[in-house]
Order: C-alpha cells, then sequence, then structure tokens
C-alpha cells in the first residue's frame, strides 16, 4: 500500500540488518533426532479395511452405541473426582468459568516495564484449563487429590508437566493456587495467586480485552478496561482487533484498507505534512468544538462540512476527512494529525485515506471516533466500505 | 529439483531431508528469531520446525507446496513457544550494538530502539505477517497459505502492523527530534 512505503522501507532494512542467525548446530541436533524419529505415515492414502460380513456390521454398529451412551452418561456426570474434598482444603470443585486476576507492574520482569498493571484471565471449561490472551491454548486438566495437574503445559520443557494444589473460597468465589511443582519462575505468576471468578451471562456483550486479538465473529462485542470509554458495538463478518502502539482500539476490515478507531486525542499537528514543526502551539482546547475546529483546518487535507448526529444517544459532531498530501515530502515520509492521549504516539494517515470523524463527549471524556478507509484500496468499494462503517457507529451504545 | 527431494525425503531418505534442511535451517532461523524477538526460543521453534517437516512430510500431498507447507509449520513452532512463554516473558533480546547499520534511513541506535519497542508492542499475529511477508519475501497469498487464513485477513494485520510500527517511531522520534533543532 503506497500509504506504507516510506516505514515499509525502514522496517525492512531493519529486519535485514541481522545476519548473524547460524542454525548449523540446530540442523545437527535435527540430523542426530531423525535417526530415531519415525515419519507419520500418509493419513490421505486410501485405506483398505478386511471385507466384513452383515451380522459383524450389525455387533460392531450396536457395540459402538452402547459405547457412546455410556461415555455419553459418563461425561453427563458431575465432576465428583475433582478437588478431592478429604484431601483438599477446599470443600468443593473449582467451578467452570472465568476467572480474572490483575497483575501489578511490579510483578513483572525488567524488560516487560509498563505493560501492567493488567487484568489476566483464565477458562476453566471441564478438564480444560486455558489462558485467555493471544496465542493462548487450552490444556488438558487432570484433578485430584486437591491438585490440578496439566501434564502438557510447557510442551518445549523437558518435563512439561505442572502441578498446583488449589483452594476455592465459594463465599469469595476466588481459587487460589499454590505449591507449584514443575513449570518455570514465570509460570509462577499464574499459579501463584488468587484468582476471581467473573459472571459472564450469554447475553452479555463479548469484552475485546478478553478476546485474543484476530479475527471477530459477527456480533456485538464490549470496550472496557483497555479504554477509558465503556461502549459496546456490532460489526459484520470479516473484522477483526488489536491493539497497536496507541491507546486507542482497533477494529480492521477485511479486506484491508478499512476499519474503525476509537481513540481519545490530546493534541493535533496543524500542518500534518510537517509534524517536525510540533503540535499545536497553544494546545487544542479540551472541547468537542476544540478538536472539530483543528481536524477540519489541517493543511493539505479536505474536511467535508461539520454535521451534528447521535451516536448511542448522545450528541457527536461528524465531518469527512481526505488525505491528498504526498507524503513522500513530508517530514520523516509520513502525514500525522493528531496525537494520543497517552502519549503513545500519533495517528498516521495514508495517502487517499478517506476518514469520518465523529467527536463526542461520554461523561467527560472526549470521545475521537475515526472509521476509513482508502478509496484506492484494490478490489474495495467506496461506497460500501462507507456503508458498512456508518453502520457499525450506527451499532454504539453506551451502556 | 527441490521436489524430487521432497519425494524423497517423504519416504525416508534421510539425505534428501538433510538437503531441503540445511538449504533453511538458516531462514527459518532468522524468521522465527524476528518473529519471536528471543534467540533461544527461536532456535527451540527451528528445531521443532524442522522436526516436524521430517516427521509429517509422508502427509504433504503436493511436493511442490512444500514452502509453503514448511512455512506454515514454521509458524506453529513460533506459537508454540511463545504460547509456552507467555506474554509477561521478559524475552526480548536486544540487538547487539555493533552491527552494522543498513540504510541511511537506519542510522541511529534511536530508530533502532524505536523499532524494537514498536515490533514488540504488535501481538504475534501482526509480527508473524510482518515477517513473513517484509523479511521473507512471500506475497501476500503465499502468507495466507502459510498461516491458514484469508488474504484479506493478511492485508488487514499487515495494514494495522505498518499503522501500529509508524505511531511508534513518531513517539518516540518526535523528542529527539525536537531537541535536535534547539
Amino acid at each position: 500500500m503506497s500509504a506504507d512505503r516510506d516505514v515499509t522501507g525502514i522496517v525492512r532494512s531493519w529486519l535485514h540488518e541481522d545476519a548473524y542467525e547460524d542454525a548449523d548446530r540446530i540442523l545437527n541436533v535435527v540430523l542426530d533426532e531423525i535417526d530415531t524419529t519415525p515419519q507419520r505415515s500418509a493419513s490421505w492414502l486410501a485405506r483398505r479395511f478386511p471385507p466384513m460380513s452383515n451380522n459383524m456390521r450389525i455387533a460392531l454398529s450396536a457395540a459402538a452405541v452402547l459405547i457412546i451412551a455410556i461415555v455419553g452418561v459418563a461425561l453427563l456426570l458431575p465432576r465428583t473426582n475433582i478437588g478431592d474434598p478429604t484431601e483438599s482444603a477446599s470443600p468443593v470443585a473449582i467451578p467452570n468459568g472465568y476467572y480474572e486476576t490483575v497483575v501489578s507492574d511490579t510483578e513483572m520482569g525488567a524488560d516487560d516495564v509498563g505493560l501492567c498493571p493488567c487484568t489476566w484471565a483464565f477458562t476453566l471449561d471441564g478438564d480444560q484449563f486455558g489462558l485467555t490472551g493471544p496465542g493462548e491454548v487450552p490444556h488438558q486438566a487432570e484433578f485430584a487429590g486437591g491438585r490440578m495437574t496439566l501434564p502438557e503445559w510447557n510442551s518445549g520443557q523437558p518435563d512439561p508437566s505442572i502441578s498446583v494444589r488449589w483452594v476455592y473460597d465459594a463465599a469469595a468465589q476466588t481459587v487460589t493456587f499454590s505449591d507449584m511443582v514443575g513449570g518455570t519462575a514465570n509460570d509462577k505468576l499464574v499459579f501463584e495467586r488468587t484468582w476471581t471468578k467473573v459472571e459472564v451471562g450469554a447475553e452479555t456483550p463479548a469484552r475485546l480485552d478478553r478476546l485474543p486479538e484476530g479475527d471477530l465473529a459477527a456480533g456485538t462485542y464490549e470496550i472496557d478496561k483497555v479504554f477509558p470509554v465503556r461502549l459496546t458495538f456490532t460489526v459484520p463478518t470479516g473484522f477483526g482487533h488489536g491493539r497497536g502502539a496507541s491507546d486507542g482500539v482497533g477494529i480492521q476490515g477485511n479486506p484491508s484498507g478499512r476499519g474503525i478507531e476509537f481513540q481519545i486525542a490530546s493534541n493535533v499537528y496543524p500542518d500534518p505534512c510537517h509534524s517536525g514543526a510540533g503540535a499545536a502551539n497553544p494546545p487544542t482546547g479540551p472541547a468537542v468544538d476544540d478538536l472539530v475546529t483543528a481536524m477540519t483546518t489541517l493543511v493539505g487535507f479536505q474536511a467535508g462540512p461539520v454535521t451534528d448526529v447521535t451516536i448511542g444517544g448522545l450528541p457527536a459532531k461528524a465531518f469527512d476527512l481526505t488525505n491528498e498530501i504526498d507524503q513522500s515530502t513530508c517530514d520523516g515520509g509520513t502525514v500525522y494529525t493528531f496525537l494520543f492521549a497517552d502519549s503513545s504516539g500519533s495517528s498516521a494517515v495514508g495517502k487517499g485515506e478517506r476518514q469520518r470523524i465523529y467527536v463526542m463527549d461520554v461523561q467527560g471524556t472526549r470521545l475521537m471516533i475515526m472509521t476509513y478507509y482508502f478509496s484506492n484500496e484494490t478490489g474495495s468499494n467506496d461506497a460500501a466500505d462507507a456503508a458498512v462503517m456508518a453502520a457499525i457507529v450506527r451499532s454504539i451504545s453506551f451502556p | 529439483m527441490d521436489s524430487d527431494l521432497v519425494k524423497l525425503a517423504q519416504n525416508g531418505d534421510k539425505g534428501a531431508f538433510t538437503a531441503l534442511a540445511a538449504a533453511r535451517a538458516d531462514r527459518f532461523l532468522a524468521a522465527s528469531h524476528r518473529i519471536l524477538r528471543d534467540f533461544s526460543l527461536a532456535e527451540d521453534a527451528t528445531q521443532q520446525a524442522l522436526l516436524s517437516i521430517w516427521r509429517d512430510l509422508p502427509q504433504l500431498r503436493d511436493p511442490a507446496r512444500f514452502d509453503a507447507w514448511s512455512y506454515r509449520l514454521l509458524v506453529r513452532a513460533c506459537y508454540a513457544e511463545a504460547s509456552q512463554t507467555r506474554r509477561w516473558t521478559p524475552n526480548i533480546r536486544l540487538l547487539p550494538a555493533d552491527e552494522p547499520m543498513a540504510t541511511d534511513e537506519l542510522n541511529t541506535v534511536v530508530n533502532r530502539d524505536q523499532l524494537d519497542r514498536g515490533f514488540r508492542r504488535l501481538s504475534l499475529d501482526h509480527r508473524t505477517v510482518v515477517v513473513l511477508h517484509h523479511y521473507l519475501d512471500l506475497p501476500l497469498d503465499q502468507v495466507a497459505e502459510a498461516l491458514g487464513i484469508p488474504v484479506g485477513t493478511v492485508a488487514s494485520r499487515l495494514h494495522y502492523a505498518m499503522r501500529a510500527l509508524r505511531a511508534a517511531l513518531d513517539a518516540d522520534a518526535r523528542p529527539t527530534t525536537r531537541k535536535a533543532a534547539q
């Protein structure tokens, strides 16, 4: 995409500059191991079965039905083997559900300073224990003797198993893990602490901070905790979410080149092409109109008329911005329009990017909702993009 | 020809597999290092990926798809390593300071630190797409095949990642620019 040309060059140079990886040692290890590692058979090849009589088919079918029935009944029975009350300090099993804990910044390693305080979560569903978050997967859990054992917790370790003692406090709805056996020092952050059960009703919108980054199923979602404004919105299929360097929440479209971001802006660059000259001084005022005025008078941008709209029952100002600046002539080859309130960065705009921006006050916080699409994006349809984004904005509510 | 080597390796020819692995091991290690931002994890991921290739090679139907398939196994291995270490692992290995700079644009340690910080803030999904496309030079459709996701999702992730990196560069660079101008 043309908007990425300059940063792309920097990133590519950076990615290619390291040349010290030498895999000879690994290769030798692998070549040693294949001597004792059998290859798996080609499962896609047609399998041949010996001829079977009708009587044998009927007998096997009946046996299969019986086995399924027995397994089904067993699965429906309560998990009586979880948290043996004779050995555990807990009188009840750990209930299935969603559990959260808050991790402080001081608990994090030195290289992760600034990532917390943050909320971590795990889910327990029968014998499946899984942390939520990118890259996390459920793990088989075995409960016995007041302990929970995850046999395959650390697949890359010589001993992948980890075992912890658990105590569930039914009144407080907390589970406390302790006495960890196996695992690494990092695992203690999970298994040497108390987690609180959080009820998540089926009718409640899924919270984005509880979902792995990536594709979103069509439906209604809630933004909370990760953003100063609590809101819900509904997306069709083909969107995904993630967090970048900003404090905003981005919902990306598929195909690319369209999306919606929720941002808190602190100031603007009056001349986005020459952002090296600095942000507005004096800074943009705190009112909705202050930001609208600043954003609609950006040098080099075409701004549409400002209109009054209602989003989620609250008044908002709406306007269109189109960037036609050739960023190759700009400071750093990039066009920046405003700064994020958390000082984590600035909003970059690509050539041809069309934004429809909504600015509104939500209980004292100035929220900017920015929908965007690239008019020159291959395969995109401007009218369709705009309609999809408008529908998402119409769905926004502030619970 | 690689397809011939693949067919031989599918039938247990260790010499053929050795040739295939040797031609890719360095590249695998470099890619996984960039995705995981940790050298020891990258070594583990590369080792697991190569072993998986050997073990599962007979299940590959089309030898011509070997490269895309092998990258898929590498990405899986990277995700497995990242999953095992969790996001709170202090797994960032700062790049050696005495390495040569590559371009005029990338001519300060500050820039490298900016990129390193910006890159690690990206999710694993986003980092993987950036590395496959901008480091391994895979076209978007091959990235999609390697990841098992639609091309549009690849493009979307790439777009998001580059926006985030742009913002990171700007956020970190601006005070330096101001200072230099004074």
